[in-house]
């Protein structure tokens, strides 16, 4: 429910002492100003940012934990207008700045799946499940690759034709088909890389459909064996990025960054086992004690989140 | 205060919990808890969930202390107990004193900056000075004045994080008095719950 609370006029500092004293009793104590729009003498407009704590915890650290203390800035605003002989603050309610707020932490998180996907793409195909999850993609660019030209009829889908359609469309949107006549020929981006051959074509063009489609693959065709190797490795990366270096995690920690990313608890045999996945793939070290991120991909994965935010 | 009565007094008390953003709405809990043990006053015993629905908590650190002190002071009105706050200039140590020192108060729940947590040895990313506050249950000041017992309510998640096996409730009263004095909130802020004087004077 929204609010309106009144406050003495005084000095300009004193008003912005009496917001903040405001939004701290009755939204937050960790609620802060991020910005002030001046405004005339009869209004002013308060941008405000929330902070929060998170602990990070890694699996060799012994006797001192770690807090990150993390800033939202301008989650919502609050209205100063002035009255006879007084301000009135007008207050948001509490449940629509929380699922704001919610909002942006989820956003941070997605953004940091997003850098690992372009940063990470070439070795997510290395993951078997990962590589049969795409091959009704390898099976249509195969068609197309020899046979020149190729219609939804001529692919035959378990899933049938609608679905057949889809991956079609699919590919023409990311470049990779192109509708001629009806048909669907190769598109700009299969030319690009087409003087590769073999193994290493299929898997420059499995990497780029990645890249462009993680969110639609996953979405669209329900391709949800994709899914837990994105949420592992993004609950490795994210915490570490944060934590501004690569974390030492056992598979129980792991687990714990998960659940407070995803809200899943994962059965801990199934976590081990594509944990073992990701390091043949090389998203994960080759460490024996501990799950340790690759620190090539790493450095990458700072680079693109930093570039993300700057963005 | 011995290990032994720390411990008797704290069983039952309730922690931070996913978030870590409920510290202030902990500390009222658990302070009321032991007032209403010291003072055999079951209402006083007001369940996290009570407290959070009072003061409209929703993550991520969003409550109205305002309103839920309305709640309390409601509750407790009847017994002749009321909410107090207070802030620099009007808080000091001696006030501090005095509230510990009476059975009719309950503990106070002191605010403390961000740097509180190196006095855990804890590292802190960034290190600046960012708004951010944390209260924590002063439980007792030794005799003389170098000592403060605390009971934070991050201890068990502190303390899984890493393997820690000496959480600090004792600490260097002069260090914590810097961080109380750094509150963001405001310095020196402090609040606990005591029977109001004229209510005292009647039952002398």
């Amino acid at each position: 429910m929204e609010s309106t609370l009144r406050i003495p006029i005084g000095s300009p500092e004193d008003l912005d002492s009496a917001v903040e004293y405001c939004i701290r009793t009755h939204l937050g104590p960790s609620t802060y100003i991020s910005k002030k729009s001046v405004g005339d003498t009869e209004r002013a407009l308060y941008e405000i940012g929330n902070s929060y704590l998170e602990i990070i915890s890694d699996a060799e650290t012994t006797n001192r934990p770690t807090l990150i203390k993390k800033r939202i800035d301008n989650i919502f605003s609050v209205d100063i207008v002035k009255e006879k002989d007084r301000y009135a603050v007008l207050l948001p309610s509490i449940d629509t700045i929380s699922k704001a707020t919610l909002m942006r932490i989820n956003e941070r998180a997605a953004k940091s799946e997003t850098a690992l996907i372009e940063t990470a793409h070439d070795r997510f195909i290395k993951i078997p499940m990962v590589s049969i999850a795409l091959s009704p993609i390898f099976q249509i660019l195969e068609a197309v690759d020899s046979e020149e030209t190729i219609s939804a009829a001529d692919i035959h889908h378990r899933k049938g034709s609608a679905k057949a359609q889809k991956y079609l469309d699919f590919l023409s949107q990311i470049d990779f088909l192109k509708r001629e006549n009806g048909h669907f020929v190769k598109g700009d981006m299969f030319k690009r890389y087409s003087k590769s051959t073999g193994d290493e074509l299929y898997n420059i063009i499995a990497a780029r459909v990645l890249e462009a489609g993680f969110e639609y693959l996953q979405g669209y065709f329900h391709l949800t064996m994709l899914t837990p190797y994105m949420r592992l490795s993004n609950s490795y990366y994210y915490p570490s990025g944060e934590f501004g270096n690569r974390l030492k995690m056992d598979a129980i920690l792991l687990r714990d960054y998960e659940k407070r990313l995803y809200g899943r608890f994962r059965n801990i045999n199934q976590l081990r086992a594509q944990v073992g996945q990701m390091r043949r793939a090389k998203i994960f070290a080759k460490d024996r004690k501990y799950i340790l991120g690759d620190s090539e991909l790493f450095a990458n994965y700072c680079k693109a989140i930093k570039a993300s935010c700057t963005a | 205060m011995n290990d032994r009565e720390y411990s008797r007094i704290v069983t039952g008390f309730t922690y931070d919990g996913r978030y870590l953003d409920d510290c202030f709405l902990v500390c009222i809990h658990n302070s009321l808890r032991n007032l209403s043990q010291r003072t055999g006053i079951g209402d006083f015993e007001v369940s996290q969930k009570e407290i959070r629905s009072a003061a409209h908590y929703k993550p991520v650190g969003y409550y109205n202390l305002d309103a839920l002190i309305r709640y309390l002071d409601n509750i407790m009105g009847p017994y002749g107990y009321k909410s107090r706050i207070k802030s620099k200039p009007d808080m000091t140590l001696d006030e501090l004193l005095r509230i510990l020192s009476i059975s009719n108060c309950s503990f106070p729940i002191i605010s403390v900056g961000w740097n509180y947590f190196l006095l855990q040895n804890a590292r802190l990313k960034p290190d600046s000075n960012d708004p951010i506050d944390h209260a924590i249950i002063v439980m007792e000041i030794d005799p003389t004045g170098q000592e403060i017992t605390i009971f934070d309510p991050m201890e068990k998640q502190l303390c899984k994080s890493s393997n820690m096996s000496d959480f600090h409730r004792r600490l260097p009263l002069p260090k914590v008095i810097k961080h109380w004095e750094r509150s963001v909130f405001s310095p020196r802020w402090c609040m606990w719950f005591e029977k109001r004087a004229e209510q005292r004077l009647l039952e002398v």
